[in-house]
C-alpha cells in the first residue's frame, strides 16, 4: 500500500518566491532587544536572544536541552530559524507548570488557550483546541503562494496527525517539510473530474477564506478482487485521509459528517457519507475518526467497467480543497 | 490591530434553556423485515446486518450510477440504529437524527444537497444541549451556541464559517 501526497507542484513555486523576496533587516532595536520586544531579524535582539520566527518578538535562544525549562525542554530551530529556541512538546507538560496551559504548536511555547485576538498575525485562533493556526496566508512573504506557517522548508513530522505544525490548507509531505495542498480544481490541472464539477457549479474552488475539511493523502489497495457486485466490474479501493478545518470537529458517525463528495469524470457530485457512490461498495464500518475528531479516514471502492486499468477519482469536502486520486491496477 | 470578538458569555440556567430548545428522542424500533417507504422507481436494499449496514432506497441514474433516494436508516455493527434520515437524488437531505447504541439521541443535523444547511445540535449524555449551530450551505452563519458541562452558554457570532471579529 502506497500513500500518495499531492502538493509538490506548488513546492517549487513557493521556494522560488521566498528566495526572491528575501528578508527585511532592521538595524535598530526595540526596547534593547529584550525578550518580548518586537523584531524583524536576529540583529534586532540582544545577545542571547533571537527573533522568534512566528511571534516576531525576541526570545531566549538555547544550545541544548539543559538550557531549557522542564515544560519547554526541547531545544530546536523553528521554521528553519538560524537560532534554536526552547520548545514544548506536550499539553501535559505545559499544564503541569501552569494549569490550563497547552503546547501552542505553531509557536512552540506553552501558552493559555488562544482567544480570537491573541494569536500573532497572520495566525488565527482555533477556538476549540485553543491553538493558533495558519489562516490561509502568510502575510505576503511569498504573495500567498504558500499558505503555510512559514514557507517551504518548515520541518514537520509525517507520523503526527496532519496538518501537524503546517497549519490549515497545508500538510507534511514526504520530505518531512510543510507545503500547501494541491487544489486539483484549478483550471488546466490534470483532474478533469474537478474542472468539470467547477464548470457545472457543483464545486466551489477553495479560496483563502474557505474553512472546510482538507483531504491530504490517499492509499490504494493494490489488485483487490472483491468489492464490486456482479463479478464483472473492476474494483479500485482507496482510503482517503483528511483533517478538519478551523473550529470544527468531525462527528463520530459518518452520516453526520459535513458535505463530502465523490466527483465522477463528468463532474457529477455524489454525497459519500450516505451513499453507494455510483457503483461503489461502501460498508459503513470503513471509516475512522481520530485525534479528538480532528482527523478522519474513509475507505471506499469504486467499480469501473471490466478491463479498466486506471481510474481518476475526484473528492472534496465542501469548503475544502479538491483532491484527485489516480488509481491503477 | 485591535481585534475583538463578538462573544457573549451568558451565565444562564443552562438546563432550563436547553430543554426549551430541543428534547432528545429515542431511536425508532426497527424490526428485521422493516419496510421503508421507497418511492416508485427505487427499491429497498440492505439491512441491519448487511454489508451496507443500512436500509436504503436505491435507484439507477441515466448514466448508470446507483444512488440512494428516499428514507434511510443506518446501523452500527451490533445492529443498533445510529442514524435516520432522508436521501434526495444521492445526497443527504432534510433533518437527520443520530443515536448511540443504547438508543439515546446524540444529535440532529439539517442537510441540503449533502451540505449542512439549517440547524445542527448535539446533546450531552445527560440529554441537555451541547451545542446548537446555524449553517447555510455548508457554512456557519449567525449566532452559534455552545454549552459547557455546567450549563454556561457561550454565543459566538459567525460569518462565512469564521468567528466575527471587528
Amino acid at each position: 500500500m502506497t500513500r500518495n501526497y499531492r502538493g509538490l507542484w506548488l513546492s517549487a513555486a513557493a521556494s522560488i518566491a521566498f528566495a526572491m523576496m528575501g528578508c527585511g533587516e532592521m538595524t535598530g532595536s526595540d526596547a534593547g532587544g529584550a525578550v518580548g520586544s518586537a523584531c524583524t531579524s536576529d540583529t534586532s535582539c540582544a545577545s542571547g536572544n533571537a527573533c522568534h520566527p512566528v511571534l516576531k518578538t525576541c526570545a531566549k535562544t538555547c544550545t541544548g536541552g539543559t538550557d531549557c525549562p522542564s515544560n519547554e525542554k526541547t531545544c530546536q530551530k523553528i521554521n528553519n530559524s538560524a537560532a534554536s529556541f526552547c520548545t514544548c512538546s506536550t499539553d501535559a507538560l505545559c499544564a503541569a507548570t501552569t494549569a490550563g496551559n497547552i503546547c501552542n504548536t505553531a509557536i512552540g511555547q506553552c501558552t493559555s488557550k488562544c482567544t480570537v485576538s491573541s494569536c500573532p498575525i497572520p495566525l488565527t485562533c482555533e477556538l476549540d483546541a485553543g491553538q493558533c493556526r495558519s489562516s490561509g496566508t502568510d502575510a505576503g512573504v511569498d504573495a500567498g503562494v504558500d499558505a503555510g506557517v512559514g514557507d517551504a522548508g518548515v520541518a514537520c513530522n509525517l507520523a503526527n496527525p496532519q496538518p501537524d505544525v503546517c497549519g490549515y490548507a497545508n500538510a507534511c509531505f514526504g520530505n518531512s517539510t510543510c507545503d500547501s495542498l494541491y487544489d486539483s480544481s484549478v483550471a488546466g490541472s490534470a483532474c478533469a473530474n474537478m474542472t468539470a464539477a467547477v464548470a457545472a457549479s457543483r464545486f466551489t474552488p477553495w479560496s483563502a477564506s474557505s474553512t472546510g475539511p482538507m483531504i491530504y493523502a490517499n492509499t490504494e489497495l493494490n489488485n483487490e478482487t472483491a468489492g464490486c457486485s456482479a463479478g464483472t466490474d473492476v474494483p479500485f479501493t482507496v482510503t482517503l485521509y483528511a483533517y478538519a478545518g478551523p473550529n470544527f470537529t468531525f462527528p463520530t458517525n459518518i452520516t453526520a459528517w459535513p458535505g463530502f463528495f465523490y466527483f465522477t469524470s463528468t463532474g457529477m457530485r455524489i454525497d459519500i457519507p450516505g451513499n453507494l457512490v455510483g457503483n461503489v461498495s461502501f460498508p459503513y464500518a470503513n471509516f475512522a475518526v481520530s485525534n479528538a475528531g480532528k482527523n478522519v479516514e474513509v475507505t471506499l471502492t469504486l467499480c469501473a467497467p471490466a478491463g479498466t486499468t486506471a481510474l481518476t477519482a475526484g473528492f472534496a469536502f465542501s469548503g475544502g480543497k479538491a483532491y484527485c486520486a489516480d488509481l491503477t491496477r | 490591530m485591535n481585534r475583538k470578538m463578538m462573544l457573549l458569555q451568558l451565565a444562564l440556567a443552562g438546563s432550563v434553556f436547553a430543554q426549551t430548545l430541543a428534547v432528545p428522542e429515542r431511536a425508532p424500533a426497527i424490526g428485521p423485515n422493516h419496510k421503508l417507504a421507497c418511492a416508485a422507481g427505487t427499491r429497498q436494499i440492505g439491512g441491519p446486518k448487511s454489508d451496507l449496514g443500512a436500509y436504503a432506497c436505491l435507484k439507477s441514474t441515466v448514466d448508470h450510477l446507483r444512488i440512494f433516494h428516499g428514507p434511510m436508516i443506518s446501523f452500527d455493527d451490533g445492529g443498533h440504529v445510529v442514524a435516520v434520515g432522508q436521501m434526495e437524488e444521492g445526497s443527504r437531505s432534510g433533518t437527520w437524527k443520530y443515536f448511540d447504541a443504547s438508543g439515546v439521541q446524540t444529535g440532529a443535523t439539517d442537510f441540503r444537497q449533502g451540505d449542512y444547511h439549517g440547524r445542527r445540535v448535539e446533546f450531552l449524555p445527560n440529554g441537555k444541549l451541547k451545542f446548537e449551530e446555524n449553517w447555510v450551505m455548508g457554512k456557519r452563519q449567525g449566532p452559534q451556541k455552545k454549552f459547557d458541562a455546567a450549563g454556561l452558554l457561550t454565543i459566538t457570532e459567525y460569518r462565512d464559517d469564521r468567528p466575527v471579529t471587528k
